[in-house]
């Protein structure tokens, strides 16, 4: 472990033992917390890890990126341009960067935005120091990711740690007062629901690197340990807005689906998703997420319920989070989160992104083998896909799922 | 996986023991008035041709008889539809005159298996070859045909059918592109006109069972129908190989599941009974398929020709109302081949239960039709009534649902209900000849243009 002091942090917490910050180091109430200077290290420099730090920038006043960390060093390299402040003794590059950023005393809220396979991880290391997490959805990319996740949740809460997920959606004004209003009783008692996230192809980066890890982790999107496939990556969001209409989870799912336009190109995600989703009432939820150019598109939810219908996002420009006088939901979450580090109402949402993140493997694993996926079953017994350890060589072998013959464990 | 399954099989006893055709008939007779259609007199035989002579066309005639079947789907090899009794079938109202197929074995092998039962065909009322069914159709004895060839003939053959003044049973589904379902539903009005009855095999339509439940749906017992969901999961239906000697063409006709312009892929040759029982229950068709997810994931073989194995579609149909279909034919996956509709007030399978939100739960519980021999005896009945049931319409609405269907799945596009309708697109080679016949490409999505 790499010890780092810093006198900033020391002025805003003086009374803080080095035993006592292991612990607790950044919970505090009263004026204290009001004024906690919040620094953040970025775990994660890619296109999402920047767009956090330059969100959380406009989140609130006296916040400041103190520390940054990535596997690779170029992408360091790069971030580093937007927070040239940062020093050179808190910037890691390497497989043990997010460890050595975790470790800083001086930190005391990490922005966790790696490939969605390492959040866990990353996030139980980070509620094990005593940060305050942000951390890019989704969470996990398998069931026992899943249960580190709700695991290190509950751990924060009782070490009094705040937690938001990027599954912005929740801190997005048209989404808030549209689901309120169904929780309201707008639309009577919901009895269906749609979700959608049918795009264009994503980026391919080709096979680069030394190592297969190397080549995996450089083009992660394909790799299903890595990204959780874009059903889980991508369409989280819109499954994370049913559960919250639902205040549930689904507890089973069925589904079709495979790779159509992707073809022969290295890696062996998806490139569509349907699935049926059921409710514990016997609501379904239909999800379809599709990644292929020439296709029409639709990203957004829908929910019909004995009386009516409500796009919950809005439609036009509010389903973006630009209504009027509302801030951006990926800044507003930042801001939500650092007003329950400085004293407000608590938030930990680790279990509601654990939950739709979950639902989407559900899902996955239902298209990926033909069956019907349970829950409970699949929380528990699901396999492990992320390796144990990770480290330059070789890396989980792939193949396509072929449904029928795919066995989840 | 060459193991045979046995789907269904009813028995010939089952089939006495129901009220059939003197009740039906007498009790349409009884609020009709007599008016008699081309061939109908409540003592009329009923005269049948076979045009389509393989494990359907097959399992068709017998039902009609009343016969027992015993029905196979193979791994491998043609589906069988074979007679499973003893015994002869004497009967003298509905008699088996005359069969057509392109392929003399095909029909050999249905002529063989009237014989068991005491049906003998003459060679001169056998036809095979493409112009086969024209030859049946001349036959002025014959009154009612069974049309149960490849799904691509299907148009050709119930214009011809109904031209002839035959009264028509006709398997589903009844095209596999926009032109042919038009010429169902033009073959189907001229039928009206001519006072000749057609019944098609969407055979749910006749089941006691379906029909008791669409009839409380449609009488509001759910309120309100908002959704609604159909299903054809299931495994990999037989696969013929190509023999040597075999053309493209032969090679595509016997193996005629796996090319989109025969069997119009399995989201329509087989879903299409479940797009059916919506479309039935909502008493309406589809607006557009809006939203169509699919491929060819696993049955990737040649052998199954260019076909996808998955489709998933979401329709808009009038009022809000929005249908989600998922069809699947991979071996080793979870079947489920039902249909489902959720009410303000409720939920049902639309076949033997409805769940009103508040109020008791209604079952099925006499004892089921056996829909495949009712939808001959309902069709015989009619015509004897002489008020002749005409399902084309409903038949060519559920056939032209599943096709946007599939070329949602196959384009990624939303396609128009109304654009399909007028499409000149029309499947297959423009003559049939035995020879060269490419197979098309398995569709991609992005790429491939809707067939409208």
């Amino acid at each position: 472990m790499q010890i780092n002091s810093s006198p900033n942090f020391l002025r805003r917490a003086p009374e803080a033992s080095a035993a006592a910050a292991l612990a607790f180091p950044f919970v505090s109430n009263g004026q204290a917390a009001q004024n906690l200077e919040i620094r953040a290290g970025i775990i994660g420099c890619g296109g999402r890890g920047s767009g956090a730090g330059a969100n959380l920038m406009q989140a609130a006043p006296n916040v400041k990126v103190v520390a940054l960390a990535d596997v690779f060093p170029e992408k360091l390299e790069r971030n580093r341009k937007n927070f040239p402040e940062v020093r050179d003794d808190h910037c890691f590059s390497g497989l043990d960067a997010a460890e050595k950023l975790i470790a800083l005393k001086d930190v005391n809220y990490v922005i966790l935005a790696t490939p969605p396979g390492f959040r866990p991880m990353h996030f139980a290391a980070a509620v094990e120091a005593g940060k305050h997490v942000f951390m890019e959805k989704p969470v996990a990319t398998d069931a026992p990711g899943i249960r580190q996740v709700l695991a290190a949740g509950e751990k924060a809460a009782q070490k009094g740690l705040q937690v938001a997920a990027g599954t912005q959606r929740r801190h997005q004004t048209s989404y808030i007062e549209n689901v309120k209003s169904i929780h309201d009783g707008a639309i009577g008692d919901v009895l269906y629901l749609c979700a959608y996230w049918n795009t264009n192809a994503i980026w391919h980066r080709g096979e680069t690197g030394d190592t297969e890890m190397e080549k995996q982790i450089r083009n992660w999107y394909h790799y299903t340990w890595l990204s959780g496939d874009h059903i889980c990556e991508q369409h989280v969001h819109n499954l994370d807005v049913c559960n919250w209409v639902m205040k549930t989870h689904p507890v089973k799912a069925i589904g079709v689906g495979g790779r159509a336009a992707l073809g022969s190109k290295s890696g062996h995600i998806f490139d569509h998703f349907a699935v049926e989703f059921e409710y514990p009432n016997g609501v379904r939820l239909f999800s379809q997420c599709r990644q292929i150019t020439g296709c029409d598109g639709k990203v957004s939810e829908f929910v019909v319920g004995a009386k009516g219908g409500i796009n919950p996002g809005g439609g036009g420009r509010r389903a973006r989070g630009k209504a009027a006088g509302a801030a951006s939901p990926y800044v507003q979450e930042h801001t939500d989160l650092i007003a329950a580090i400085r004293g407000g109402p608590p938030l930990n949402e680790a279990k509601n992104v654990a939950e739709s993140t979950f639902t989407a493997i559900m899902g996955r694993e239902a298209c990926y083998s033909g069956k019907t996926v349970e829950w409970d079953n699949l929380l528990k017994n699901g396999p492990r896909l992320v390796p144990e350890k990770i480290a330059w060589g070789p890396a989980p072998k792939v193949s396509v799922a072929m449904p029928g013959q795919y066995r989840i464990s | 996986m060459k193991n045979q399954i046995s789907v269904h099989q009813f028995s010939r006893r089952q089939f006495l023991r129901r009220s059939t055709l003197a009740v039906a008939g007498a009790s349409a007779a009884a609020h009709l008035p007599s008016v008699l259609t081309l061939h109908a007199a409540p003592d009329t035989p009923i005269k049948i041709g076979v045009i389509g002579c393989g494990g359907r066309g097959t399992g068709a005639a017998l039902n009609a008889l009343g016969a027992a079947t015993k029905v196979i789907y193979p791994a491998a090899g043609y589906h069988t539809e074979d007679v499973d009794q003893a015994g002869p079938v004497n009967r003298k109202d509905i008699q088996i005159v005359a069969l057509a197929d392109v392929f003399e074995d095909r029909l050999n092998r249905c002529r063989d298996n009237l014989g068991r039962i005491g049906i003998n065909i003459p060679k001169e009322l056998c036809f095979t070859g493409f112009e086969g069914y024209q030859k049946l159709l001349a036959v002025p004895d014959i009154n009612y045909v069974i049309l149960a060839t490849p799904p691509h003939f299907r148009p050709a053959h119930l214009k011809a059918a109904i031209e002839a003044g035959k009264h028509v049973f006709m398997e589903k589904p009844v095209a596999v592109d926009g032109p042919g379902v038009r010429l169902v539903m033009e073959a189907g009005d001229l039928a009206k006109k001519k006072g000749l009855g057609i019944a098609a095999g969407t055979q749910r339509r006749h089941q006691k069972s379906y029909q008791e439940a669409v009839k409380r749906l449609q009488d509001g017992a759910i309120g309100e129908i908002l959704c609604a969901r159909a299903y054809w999961l299931g495994g990999e239906i037989w696969v013929v190989e190509r023999e040597p000697g075999w053309s493209d063409m032969e090679w595509q006709l016997r193996n005629w599941n796996y090319f989109t312009w025969l069997s119009g892929d399995h989201i329509v040759e087989q879903h299409v009974h479940n797009l059916d029982v919506v479309n039935w229950v909502l008493g309406t068709h589809p607006i557009r398929a809006t939203f169509g997810l699919g491929g060819r994931q696993v049955r990737t073989s040649p052998k199954c020709g260019h076909i996808n194995d998955h489709f998933a579609v979401e329709y808009d149909y009038p009022n809000n109302v929005k249908v989600f279909s998922y069809s699947r034919q991979i071996n080793g996956c979870d079947g489920k081949v039902e249909e489902a509709v959720v009410g303000a007030k409720g939920t049902s399978n639309c076949h033997n239960w409805i769940k009103p939100a508040a109020g008791e739960l209604w079952r099925f519980r006499d004892k089921d039709s056996n829909p495949y021999e009712q939808e001959h005896q309902d069709l015989i009945a009619s015509i004897r009534a002489g008020q002749p049931i005409n399902e084309a319409r409903a038949v060519a609405e559920s056939t032209l649902t599943a096709i946007i269907g599939r070329e949602a799945v196959y384009s990624g596009k939303a396609v128009e209900w109304e654009a399909m309708l007028k499409s000149q697109v029309r499947l297959g080679p423009s003559q049939y000849a035995f020879g060269p016949l490419p197979v098309a490409d398995v569709a991609m999505p992005g790429k491939t243009k809707p067939a409208i």
